[in-house]
């Protein structure tokens, strides 16, 4: 783990707005030390006077990174604001638990937000020879993102039926489809999260091989301040990727989260 | 004075770690040498504590300004209650008065092998009135501790900033206190971002961490046992990072020993590992001085 890592001013070199509500940037590595990073890792960003936020890295190219970003609050606005040339600060890579096993077909299932890291996924199958397929759910069409890697197919579905399958994207996990692919690669909120990774075992998959992508209120992003922990693990840096054998024994996982004040909440 | 039962004397610092289910996971994968576990600081009622960056690293000291972000004391007590691990609690104290220290002390005394009390966080959020810094004197410093010691019998930590004047309010305690802690963190400090002129610390200012501060520690360990020394034990939390850190600071008469940034990055078998080669390193010394127990070296410095 980067432990050395700190805060380093980085130029954005592109940037691309999805749509209203999603955005990418793109940031030459080696600038700030990213040149070793993996899908499933994340980066603390920073905008002076604004806040710092746990950003997951949604691609992993040789020569360049970058996050896409949801807008969802104060913060997230104000990034949105940014454009090519712009600096911001970023810290990291974090996250010594990390997707991976690249080595047999991956099929990642992706809920709102939660497809950044999943499309960094994507990029690293695109360099290998085995089959990546998505299935990606969000609340309507407005809130897609259509601009993964070509060769990756992709199955949609929107909880009000604008695009693709109208329901869950749970409900597109079918028996067939998950005795298709040997590694299964999950981000997105909790409770779909736990749905999805409990069908996959009733189609009689090991959990060792379904890896999922928690979220907490974080603080320091390395480890110290404990506040991500979930069931005593401290996702910052044993996750933010866990095999599902390991989230079995998190009994937090799906029920609790901590806030900012450190106070346990039902999810 | 009433001694801390812990074996081997080293802790995790304050708000590093402290929240329970941490401790109950790095014992569950093999944590040996971590004689107690300190909580965070519990105080009269929710804090939120400051919005990030709550913590910057510029290379060779750390800057922190959580602000003692802690639970309603109900919240708290829930997982005292649900907490199963083996390592003992020392539990953390913060408050905004004498009673409400003391009220602290009383509610949690159960789940604890002693008391550490906080009169020495030298963060705050925007806006609100430092707590410490109106604690951290001597006229005030002695009002909590003798209201705490009014409470528990159990041994008390009394955790001094080196930022005051700590070897006239150590003097001013030792009659009620077991334990001196040397100390918190330094300062507070400021760094400001050079391009838009914003501090880079939501809290603005924040506390210094780390090996850079360590001799400052060192040197207020010397002078807190000089003054006190004979009187009360004293914990050592400033830039340990190596077993040999440990001898300096117990030669120089502490006896217990608190791990805070060296855990930066470190993931919980990492932290497992450090801990445990940690106290096997101290006693790999001990060998080499052929000294029986860490006991025979504390304070010994001193009559140098």
């Amino acid at each position: 783990m980067s432990n050395k890592a700190y805060g380093k001013r980085i130029k954005i070199k592109e940037t691309i707005l999805h749509n209203p509500y999603y955005k990418t940037f793109i940031f030459n590595s080696g600038i700030g030390g990213f040149d070793f990073h993996f899908p499933g890792q994340f980066v603390m960003v920073h905008l002076p006077g604004v806040g710092e936020k746990p950003i997951s890295i949604s691609s992993s190219e040789i020569g360049q990174f970058s996050i896409t970003v949801e807008k969802k609050g104060p913060f997230t606005e104000e990034l949105f604001k940014l454009v090519k040339e712009d600096s911001l600060y970023v810290r990291g890579p974090y996250g010594d638990g990390h997707f991976g096993h690249l080595h047999q077909p991956g099929l990642g299932i992706a809920g709102g937000c939660g497809i950044a890291p999943i499309l960094a996924v994507a990029n690293s199958f695109a360099g290998c020879h085995n089959s990546f397929r998505i299935l990606y759910g969000a609340k309507d069409k407005h809130h897609l993102l259509f601009d993964g890697p070509e060769e990756t197919e992709v199955q949609y579905a929107t909880d009000d039926g604008s695009f693709g399958y109208h329901g869950f994207i749970t409900d597109l996990i079918t028996k067939e489809l998950v005795e298709e692919y040997d590694q299964f690669f999950v981000c997105g909120p909790e409770k779909m999260m736990k749905t999805t990774a409990e069908k996959i075992v009733e189609y009689g998959v090991d959990p060792k091989k379904i890896e999922l992508s928690l979220e907490r209120y974080m603080k320091c992003g390395e480890g110290i301040c404990g506040s991500c922990e979930v069931s005593g693990r401290r996702i910052c840096v044993d996750g933010p990727v866990f095999n599902y054998d390991e989230i079995l024994k998190m009994p937090d996982f799906g029920n609790y989260k901590r806030d900012r004040s450190g106070a346990k909440a039902k999810i | 004075m009433k001694k801390l039962p812990i074996f081997p004397p080293i802790t995790n610092a304050c708000g590093i770690l402290s929240y329970l289910p941490v401790f109950e996971y790095l014992e569950e994968i093999g944590l040996k040498n971590m004689g107690a576990g300190v909580s965070k600081s519990s105080g009269p009622m929710e804090k939120l504590g400051n919005i990030n960056p709550t913590v910057y690293w510029n290379g060779n000291v750390l800057m922190n300004s959580f602000a003692l972000p802690s639970m309603e004391p109900e919240d708290f007590e829930k997982e005292l209650e649900q907490y199963g691990g083996k390592i003992p609690l020392i539990l953390s104290h913060y408050g905004n008065s004498p009673e409400d220290y003391a009220r602290s002390v009383v509610r949690f005394d159960k789940y604890g092998i002693g008391h550490e009390i906080n009169i020495s966080c030298p963060n705050f959020e925007p806006g609100e009135k430092s707590v410490m810094k109106a604690m951290c004197n001597t006229e005030k410093g002695v009002g909590v501790i003798k209201a705490v010691r009014g409470v528990t019998d159990k041994p008390v930590i009394t955790k001094l900033s080196p930022n005051e004047d700590y070897v006239a309010i150590a003097k001013a305690v030792a009659q009620y206190t077991d334990y001196i802690g040397c100390g918190n963190t330094i300062g507070p400090g400021l760094e400001i971002d050079p391009y838009s002129g914003y501090p880079i610390l939501t809290g603005k200012f924040g506390g210094l961490s780390g090996d850079a501060i360590r001799p400052i520690t060192m040197k207020m360990v010397h002078e807190i046992y000089q003054a006190v020394g004979d009187e009360v034990g004293i914990v050592a939390s400033g830039g340990i990072s190596k077993s040999e850190h440990i001898i300096s600071y117990a030669r120089l008469g502490a006896s217990i020993f608190q791990i805070g940034t060296v855990l930066r990055g470190k993931n919980s078998k990492e932290t497992v590992e450090f801990f445990n080669d940690l106290w096997d390193g101290v006693e790999n010394i001990l060998k080499e001085l052929k000294k029986k127990s860490i006991n025979e070296i504390i304070g010994e410095n001193h009559v140098k």
